[in-house]
């Protein structure tokens, strides 16, 4: 009788039994068949494999199996196919060290892969990439992998998988950077030269699967990067919209936005630091809000720029451009509220606003006008007055208004030939101006 | 709250040692007790056995020029046979003699000091300077050595800050260091070509700085060339000119020489700021024959200075045409050059170095104390990690093994990045041989003996094998100091095999253990010391006090109102104090200052409470 395909108690016939350790023979008094039976099972054993070499036959073996059992003596086991990757990885991740657990497993992994690794894998780029890009991986990567950024931490083994990373790094960049080096590399590896030529066209869509372990953090200047593939944030959204290789920086949803904000806070805690990222910062703020039109703000980002830098050029630059557009905003406003408030006849009022305007911008005609138009009616200081005036006709000599003021200002401050001439001025533009030719007609006998 | 643990960074220089720290986000120097910011490199023994270190020790070298030790770092890390310390033990006026393994020994003060100790003794004095500016104590350090010292070098730097009880955590070359502090707090993202010409050593170091990491493209440099250099030539000069006006060779003199050195370090500063510097030394030496005292009297002109030193000057030049030329870099690419060191200072210095790069050097660091700001910024980044300042520094010298014939085999070639390693298998060359001998190199040349040998490393009980057979993997690690360890393995065990390093220059762990615990007793010993006189000084104003009280209370008629006893009883602890005050029992001398308090105060209260003066 062959045995049932299932033995109650101990499991099917391809299970396996297990001998207890520490077994007392003594103190369980195992008869010498039952002593025979756990020899065969020695360790661990498969029960068929048990029943197989028993010379008790199968029936007697099995009663002898189950005494055992009752006895305490053996178990039901279950063996795990165990491969050797897993109890390494399990024992590294298991090992206390002071790292994250992505951060160990992303080195394990890394560590792992690196002899397979070309050198352009190894830096997280595509094959095409230029030795300025392998550069920028290069300083990324290793603000990661570097073992100073572990000073002083408790790291035991994984410090020795850094150092490796990172000298395989450092042979990356040593040899993608220098153009020599280079060649020889890609003449070696003609598979890698062939991938750089196919991809020499527009930023391709989905990144390696390699990528998401040494994809750089998002680098402070989002609006100028000088990676090909946008920094994209890892994990969520690995696929981006293929259609938007640049704008709008990827910047905008929101885990990003947390993730930027805390980096922010990161970044802002520490001084030097906090000069570096924010000055890149600042400038592309700057630049937008300039492109917006919004010139206060620019004015600020860039005033900013100035103080942590101040041999900024550039920063200089615009922040003179954003100061006079700024005040050529304010000017404008200020018009404005004068005109107002000369309806509601609060003549002081607009006459200071118009002033303001003025001073605040130069080229402001309308400014300029009306300034000196108040300034005319309310009889404030003619070389004053005068000066508006002429500046109003300089910026804008089309308007008739213009010179008819200069005329007037000019009449009251006594030169009568040059009021003629403006008075002519605004004659010739509007002939059928009847102030302009009123105004000539008492002046025709001025030589 | 616990407050963070104080940060230094240390130049430790030629001529002057810098001590620095971050405060409030600042780099800050440290200004020493006596209120100034460097601290000269001299130690001296002064003649009633007390040690000196710093601007009291350079001041009386003219007169103890034996017993007084500077420039201690053109010799740390060097062996006794090589070519540049022979040259340098002609100029030095103290003796130091050959250690074991051919390295150095200082006589000071009746001992032989080994060269990290003297240097350990300037770091006490900084790290004392840092103490007291904290008010803490101060262990944790940044050291900075010249980019071009070789592992020797480099491990005795960080021994003599072991020894001073310093716990060093990291060695940064000084070009790294000045680099670090020009690029806080500006964007800097280009490359920087950083020049220190310091008070003994020279180097180079191009630099790629992108977004707070600091790169270092390439580095050279020479150990030996310095401002002593300047100095040696105008002395050289002086000498000149004395022997064929007079006929004595000044150096003969210890004390002459002295003088000679501080009168042309003088005329070398001054000559920076003005045309001519006039020398004048009265009463420099007595002829043999007798006669009245010969005086020196020269004027050094700039041109003639520049002539003396023109080929120091090229020299420099040349180094950095090299360093250049090496990494690849051209003078038109780099975006600042940036002039570190005191002799950085010397018009012809700067005009070649102009010359050179076709631009102005940069003029906003402070060439002095920048080396030692960039310390304390990388100590500061050090522990506190999340920083995004990251320095990566390469290894300046070539590491090889020498190889059959005398010739070397380089395994990391120079100008690599660190932390680095190279593994080279070695392989027995008679049957059952039992030990391999490695002879480890550092240097550019070729031929091995020319290079500088860091150690012989022995590796024993290899397996029993044919020849050829047992294979060992031999791993050569560079740390981001750019300090060499070496291990080994078994090929095919897989075993790690035991290396004992011999003929290495340098402290060996056990002398290493002794020096500080001899340190550690010198310290105590001083305390007791200053204690001891502080209480004597108390104790003598007290007698003074109790003598005149006594006087006072004697020319009181009635004895003012004391009682019968007090006054012999003051009598008697006078006579208790003056016995005290010559030994050294520090309780007992509490104890009389006590007494004497006491009787001061019985006097005191009857003279005060009899008829008022």
């Amino acid at each position: 009788m062959s045995a049932p395909n299932t033995i109650v108690g101990l499991g099917a016939l391809t299970d396996h039994i297990a001998t207890v350790p520490q077994l007392d023979a003594a103190r369980l008094q195992l008869s010498a068949e039952e002593g025979a039976v756990l020899q065969l099972v020695g360790r661990v054993e498969r029960i068929d494999q048990v029943l197989a070499r028993s010379k008790l036959g199968e029936p007697r073996t099995i009663a002898v199996l189950l005494s055992l059992r009752a006895k305490g003596a053996i178990v039901p086991a279950r063996v795990v196919p165990r491969g050797a990757p897993a109890p390494v990885l399990d024992a590294a991740l298991a090992e206390e060290v002071d790292l994250e657990p992505e951060r160990k497993k992303e080195i394990i992994e890394l560590e792992r892969s690196l002899d397979g690794l070309d050198h352009f894998a190894v830096l997280g780029l595509k094959p095409g990439a230029s030795a300025a890009e392998a550069k920028q991986a290069y300083y990324n990567a290793s603000r990661r992998f570097h073992p100073d950024r572990y000073f002083g931490k408790n790291l035991g083994s994984f410090r020795a998988r850094m150092e490796r990373i990172f000298r395989r790094l450092t042979d990356a960049h040593n040899v993608l950077v220098q153009q020599d080096k280079r060649e020889a590399y890609l003449r070696a590896n003609p598979a890698l030269a062939a991938a750089e030529r196919a991809s020499a066209q527009p930023p391709p869509v989905e990144p390696p699967p390699m990528q998401p372990l040494l994809t750089p953090e998002p680098p402070p200047v989002h609006v100028a990067s000088p990676l090909p593939a946008a920094p994209m944030p890892p994990a969520p959204s690995r696929v981006p919209p293929p259609s938007q290789p640049l704008s709008p920086p990827p910047m905008d949803d929101e885990a990003s936005e947390a993730r930027r904000a805390e980096r922010q806070a990161r970044l802002a805690r520490h001084p030097y630091l906090a000069r570096t990222g924010r000055l890149a910062e600042l400038m592309a703020r700057g630049k937008a809000a300039v492109a917006r039109g919004d010139w206060e703000r620019a004015y600020h980002d860039f005033h900013q720029v100035q103080t942590l830098d101040p041999k900024n050029r550039e920063a200089a630059l615009l922040l003179v451009k954003a100061r006079r557009g700024h005040d050529a905003q304010r000017a404008g406003i200020e018009v404005e509220r004068g005109r107002v408030m000369e309806q509601e006849g609060d003549s002081p009022g607009a006459q200071a606003a118009y002033r303001l305007a003025c001073s605040l911008d130069d080229q402001n005609a309308e400014a300029a006008w009306r300034a000196a138009r108040l300034g005319h009616l309310l009889g404030q200081d003619v070389a004053e007055i005068r000066g508006l005036a002429q500046r109003a006709v300089e910026l804008d000599s089309s308007k008739v208004e213009h010179h008819l003021t200069l005329g007037k200002v000019l009449l009251e401050a006594g030169s009568k030939k040059l009021a003629k001439r403006a008075f002519e001025d605004a004659a010739k533009l509007a002939p059928d101006n009847a102030e302009a030719k009123a105004a000539l007609k008492k002046l025709r006998w001025t030589f | 709250m616990a407050e963070p643990e104080p940060l230094i960074g240390i130049d430790l220089g030629t001529t002057n040692s810098i001590v620095a720290t971050i405060q409030d986000g600042q780099p800050v120097v440290i200004k020493n007790r006596t209120g100034q910011a460097l601290t000269p490199s001299v130690v001296a023994m002064a003649k009633n056995g007390k040690r000196l270190v710093g601007g009291i020790a350079k001041r009386q070298a003219i007169t103890n020029p034996q017993e007084t030790v500077y420039a201690s770092k053109r010799l740390i890390g060097r062996k006794y046979s090589s070519h540049e310390v022979q040259d340098a033990l002609r100029a030095l006026p103290y003796e130091v003699v050959a250690g074991q393994h051919d390295d150095l020994r200082i006589c000071m003060g009746g001992k032989e000091l080994s060269v990290p100790e003297v240097s350990a003794m300037i770091l006490q004095e900084l790290k004392a300077d840092a103490e007291a500016h904290f008010g803490r104590p101060v262990t944790k350090a940044v050291i900075t050595v010249p980019a071009y010292f070789n592992d020797a070098q480099r491990q005795a730097t960080k021994d003599a800050g072991r020894i001073a009880g310093l716990d060093v955590l990291r060695i940064i070359n000084e070009p790294t260091a000045a680099a670090l502090a020009y690029g806080f707090g500006r964007t800097v993202n280009g490359r920087v070509a950083v020049l220190d010409l310091g008070g003994g050593t020279f180097d180079v170091s191009v630099l790629e700085i992108s977004q707070g990491v600091f790169d270092v493209v390439g580095t050279g440099g020479d150990t030996f060339l310095g401002g002593e250099d300047w100095d040696n030539r105008v002395i050289e000069w002086l000498v000149f000119g004395f022997a064929k006006e007079h006929g004595i060779d000044l150096r003969k003199d210890r004390m002459a020489l002295q003088r000679l050195k501080d009168a042309a370090e003088k005329a070398k500063v001054e000559l920076s700021s003005v045309r001519e510097a006039a020398l004048n030394l009265p009463f420099i030496c007595t002829p043999p024959g007798g006669g009245a005292a010969l005086h020196l009297q020269a004027t050094l002109g700039r041109d003639k200075l520049d002539d003396l030193t023109s080929d120091l000057a090229e020299r420099v030049v040349g180094i950095t045409t090299e360093v250049l030329g090496e990494a690849g870099v051209r003078a038109s690419e780099l975006k600042e050059v940036i002039l570190v060191g005191g002799m950085s200072r010397m018009p012809k210095i700067v005009e070649a170095v102009r010359g050179y790069f076709r631009r102005e050097p940069c003029k906003g660091v402070h060439p002095d104390e920048v080396v030692a700001l960039g310390a304390a910024i990388q100590a500061h980044a050090l522990v506190q990690p999340e920083h995004e300042l990251l320095l990566l520094d390469v290894t300046p010298q070539s590491l090889g093994v020498a190889i059959a014939g005398g010739s070397v085999r380089r395994l990391i070639p120079k100008n690599t990045t660190v932390p680095t390693s190279a593994t080279e298998v070695f392989a027995t060359s008679k049957d059952f041989q039992r030990v391999v001998k490695i002879m480890v190199l550092q240097g550019e040349h070729d031929v091995a003996h020319q290079n500088e040998l860091l150690g012989e490393f022995v590796l024993t009980g290899l397996r029993e094998a044919p020849r050829g057979q047992a294979e060992i993997d031999v791993t050569f690690d560079i740390n981001a100091e750019g300090i060499v360890s070496v291990h080994a393995k078994d090929r095919e065990t897989g075993l790690r095999q035991s290396i004992t390093v011999t003929a290495s220059s340098g402290l060996t762990e056990e002398e290493l253990l002794r020096i500080m615990d001899e340190q550690r007793e010198y310290l105590l010993a001083a305390r007791a010391s200053d204690e001891l006189k502080s209480r004597r000084v108390e104790l003598d104003s007290l007698a003074r006090d109790v003598v005149d009280a006594l006087t006072r209370a004697r020319l009181l008629p009635g004895g003012g109102g004391l009682a019968p006893d007090v006054m012999p009883r003051a009598e008697q602890v006078l006579e208790h104090a003056r016995a005290v005050r010559a030994g050294e029992d520090v309780a007992a001398l509490g104890r009389a200052s006590e007494l004497l308090a006491a009787s001061l105060a019985q006097l005191k209260g009857a003279a005060g409470s009899g008829p008022g003066r």
